[in-house]
């Protein structure tokens, strides 16, 4: 079973994706804040690592570079209200960004997506 | 007016940063491309017939230097950003004026409160130096995105 980890602050977000996907067939913890998330990722290891943006202590991207740079082999998608452009999304595939989804999203846009990240 | 934040669907940015740059005609300008490369947004500008004479770009896409003229800094090296801002505007003699497209982006890539502090020091500045800051940010849905940052504007158009 495919593990998921998802660092989200707002709790009712957090808990109906994690739904989502478990009922999709995913192994999924959530976290509400990213050091709690990196603690997460270090202690287990986990196939995706879904990033909301904003957090209260730092920044998803933060997340991402701090365990891009110690070699954490996953898979990274955003998850996110800030549009971006096609040229920021071609930016975030080159440093290893798989996905940058927008919300609000549709539950079958969700699983789609995620299905595409794991494939 | 000293620094105004525009907040406006996303499908309008363009077409709204465009108005701007406009406006302030032979007045010499900093882009800050936030979400396309400064190739793009000087195609852009060029084919809306928008003089770019006067225009300096800092491109926060494209980190590979391409022109003399144009300055790359990656989105989360806020400290780099605001250096070679309050420099331009320090640099410059007489009126000049900053447009920050997108100021969301910012938020991908920093802290909330690392953002509203590089905002405030922007905003700031400007006052002290004859320029006008004009931000730019995408209207979203659900989440009030730029809640700390709002302040730091005299004033907020389509909040």
């Amino acid at each position: 079973m495919k593990k998921i980890l998802y660092v989200e602050d707002h709790r009712d977000t957090a808990e109906a994706v994690k739904q989502m996907l478990e009922e999709t067939g995913y192994e999924v913890d959530i976290s509400f804040h990213g050091k709690d998330g990196l603690e997460k990722a270090r202690e287990k290891k986990f196939d995706l690592i879904l990033l909301d943006v904003m957090l209260p202590d730092m920044s998803g991207w933060d997340i991402f570079k701090t365990l891009n740079s110690k070699k954490y082999n996953a898979k990274y998608a955003f998850l996110s209200v800030i549009p971006i452009s096609t040229e920021r999304m071609k930016e975030f595939k080159k440093a290893g960004i798989s996905d940058y989804i927008t919300k609000p999203f549709t539950r079958k846009d969700l699983i789609e997506r995620i299905k595409k990240i794991l494939k | 007016m000293a620094s105004l934040l525009i907040i406006t669907p996303v499908e309008k940015l363009q077409e709204k940063a465009n108005l701007i740059v406009r406006s302030f005609k032979d007045i010499p300008g900093i882009y800050v491309s936030l979400d396309k490369t400064q190739k793009s947004i000087e195609n852009i500008l060029k084919k809306a017939e928008i003089n770019t004479n006067n225009l300096f770009f800092i491109d926060c896409v494209a980190l590979k230097k391409t022109r003399d003229d144009v300055l790359h800094i990656a989105p989360d090296r806020l400290d780099l950003l605001e250096s070679a801002v309050s420099a331009f505007m320090k640099g410059i003699k007489g009126k000049e004026f900053i447009i920050i497209d997108e100021l969301s982006t910012l938020l991908i890539y920093n802290n909330e409160n690392k953002v509203a502090e590089f905002v405030e020091k922007i905003t700031e500045c400007a006052s002290q130096h004859d320029t006008e800051v004009v931000a730019l940010s995408p209207k979203t849905k659900g989440e009030e995105l730029l809640n700390k940052i709002f302040n730091f504007f005299d004033k907020v158009e389509g909040r």
